[in-house]
């Protein structure tokens, strides 16, 4: 009985945590669509320290879960949704959290900032790509620049997500269930 | 601390200057003609071209009116600029003056984007 | 396509060249939804605003998609089913184009408003319309007809009138006559690229980029009406969907890349370099021999045919 109620104490925190983390990265996201860094396309990325810490602290699913909600609701806040902007957003998103699980799984030499600059990298490599498709090449002479840009927001988020996940709230959610049985 | 993450340096180190790299080589690799042509598009149709080498030293100003709004654009001897935007960011502001075939300006809100085009072969127009 | 119009609101711009002392007076307007660069080169009397206005008034009887207060225009005849009185420009211009829907053997035809605002917003959508409302709108045009009387014109049938392949020539063939009777002869008016007006520059030949090529031509006195699938497309599976449509079989496939014609006819010009897009290098080289046209003829950015008189410089 102590068991069931305590793994449902436990599911229902990781809920609770994993919709607050939804919750930030969207404000994050509708925050610093206000902020601009003067190159047409590069943004400070702050949302993204949440995606790379539901990717660490939880797993892809969640992280995904979260990254897919963020530009979903914030393209409806900001009237972008299905709009060139969403899909340089949506692209973006999905190919960075695919390359970080890569570089995770692939790399464990790789520190959390490591991992968030590559993600980083090709989060802009999707946004090009989805603009070079609408608009022509227009924005893929920026590419170098915004490149070099996304690798200086890369290193900074990971090295804010690193900091945040050192939280106690953040540990042991991917800890094995058996642990938890042996204790009682 | 460094032992801990050597392979995030070496790598973020690699990832910088292949970037500086490329950033030295392509914005080096231009025309800056004397004889410029700024085609201003929406990116499926020109919607004007003005001959830059025509133009005098005094900067005029040309109304643009793109998706959502409208572009103020600033016209000089083989420059060009947007002085005014209602996009959000301005990114397309900061850009500033552009005299150069390798940069464009662009404003992806309005739909509007400027690419210099070098004409020094002196054609009157291109068809 | 729903194009957008730019507003242009500076001023006449002069320019003297330092050694030779030459002139450029220069001006870009926005008619018919595309811009027109006028050049006068050291021309002391062109009156720049009469011109203006002559365009802008054709631009507003040829508008098939608004209506201007006090005027009788094409809109007003494609809403009506009854005769309407216009303008004299408007009913030597709708003329016109009937007389080049017989010569061309309809492959030109005004009555293909309908049609042509159908694949205007494929474009727009990059979508392939609904074949049945095609099959139904050509079939309105091959039913419908435009009768003509004493200043008024109407449609029978359902079809519209749209005059965008004809316009910009006609008007710049107008203006061509106007420079003439007024003297003026060193100029050079290009209206969207798709239409132009060569005089002379200053006695010389003006020199002519062809887009993508990197090679050009020289001319003067002449017009020159160009079509591409480059502008106004969409692209689907490789196939490319333009602006230009066939009034026989409402398809928006292009035989050709680019066409180039020249002759001292604007107008005609404007509405060859639309009908070449439509025919075989075969057709083009018999009705260019016919007519006294110079035809250069583009296909997978390589130039297929040229005219023998025609010199390209690299």
């Amino acid at each position: 009985m102590i068991l069931i109620f305590n793994m449902r104490r436990t599911i229902i925190k990781k809920i609770s945590l994993i919709s607050l983390l939804a919750a930030l990265a969207i404000v994050l996201s509708i925050a610093e669509s206000f902020i601009s860094l003067g190159i047409p396309g590069v943004k400070l990325g702050l949302a993204n320290v949440v995606i790379i810490i539901a990717l660490y602290a939880f797993n892809f699913w969640y992280a995904l879960g979260i990254s897919i909600l963020r530009v979903f609701v914030t393209s409806l806040c900001l009237g972008t949704i299905f709009q060139m902007g969403f899909f340089m957003s949506l692209t973006g998103s999905i190919l960075s959290l695919l390359i970080m699980l890569l570089f995770k799984k692939v790399f464990p030499k790789f520190s959390v900032v490591g991992v968030s600059t590559v993600g980083s990298i090709f989060h802009v490599t999707g946004q090009i790509i989805i603009a070079t498709i609408y608009m022509g090449n227009l924005m893929f002479y920026y590419y170098p620049l915004i490149f070099v840009c996304s690798i200086v927001t890369g290193v900074l988020t990971g090295i804010i997500a690193l900091n945040v996940m050192k939280l106690s709230i953040f540990k042991n959610w991917n800890a094995p269930k058996h642990k938890e049985i042996s204790k009682n | 601390m460094f032992k801990k993450y050597k392979a995030d340096i070496i790598l973020i180190c690699s990832l910088i200057i292949v970037g500086l790299l490329s950033c030295i080589i392509y914005f080096n690799f231009y025309n800056s003609s004397n004889h410029l042509v700024a085609n201003i598009t929406d990116s499926n149709n020109t919607l004007t071209q003005i001959d830059l080498s025509i133009e005098s030293d005094a900067e005029r100003e040309i109304e643009v009116i793109g998706l959502h709004n409208d572009l103020k654009v600033g016209v000089k001897h083989n420059s060009i600029r947007v002085i005014y935007s209602s996009c959000p960011h301005q990114d397309c502001v900061k850009i500033g003056s552009v005299s150069t075939t390798n940069k464009p300006i662009v404003c992806l809100y309005n739909k509007v984007y400027i690419v210099l085009i070098d004409n020094s072969g002196g054609n009157d127009i291109n068809i | 396509m729903h194009l957008k119009k730019i507003k242009f609101i500076s001023l006449l711009f002069i320019l003297v060249l330092s050694s030779c002392g030459d002139s450029v007076v220069s001006k870009t307007i926005y008619p018919f939804s595309t811009y027109l660069t006028m050049n006068f080169y050291n021309e002391n009397n062109v009156d720049i605003d009469y011109i203006e206005d002559l365009i802008n008034e054709y631009d507003k009887l040829a508008d098939p998609y608004n209506s201007y207060e006090g005027i009788n225009n094409v809109y007003t005849i494609n809403n009506s089913s009854d005769f309407i009185e216009v303008d004299t420009k408007l009913y030597d211009l709708i003329k016109y184009s009937e007389d080049m829907r017989i010569k061309t053997s309809g492959y030109f035809n005004p009555l293909i408003g309908n049609l042509s605002l159908t694949w205007k917003n494929a474009i727009e959508n990059k979508a392939l319309p609904n074949e049945e409302i095609i099959s139904q709108e050509l079939e309105e045009i091959s039913n419908s007809s435009l009768e003509f009387s004493d200043g008024k014109i109407k449609i029978n049938g359902e079809a519209n009138i749209d005059l965008g392949a004809i316009t910009k020539g006609y008007v710049l063939n107008v203006l061509k006559d106007y420079l003439k009777e007024n003297n003026i002869s060193k100029y050079l008016i290009n209206g969207g690229n798709s239409s132009i007006i060569l005089g002379n520059k200053n006695g010389g030949d003006f020199k002519i980029g062809i887009n993508n090529l990197s090679m050009g031509f020289k001319a003067k006195e002449i017009s020159i009406g160009t079509s591409s699938v480059d502008e106004q497309n969409f692209t689907l599976d490789n196939i490319i969907y333009s602006h230009i449509i066939n009034p026989f079989t409402g398809s928006a496939i292009s035989k050709h890349e680019t066409i180039i014609v020249m002759n001292d006819n604007a107008a005609l010009m404007d509405v060859y370099s639309t009908v070449f897009m439509m025919l075989d290098l075969e057709d083009i080289k018999s009705i260019c021999a016919d007519n006294d046209f110079k035809v250069i003829v583009i296909d997978n950015k390589q130039i297929t045919y040229k005219d023998s008189e025609i010199e390209l410089y690299v």
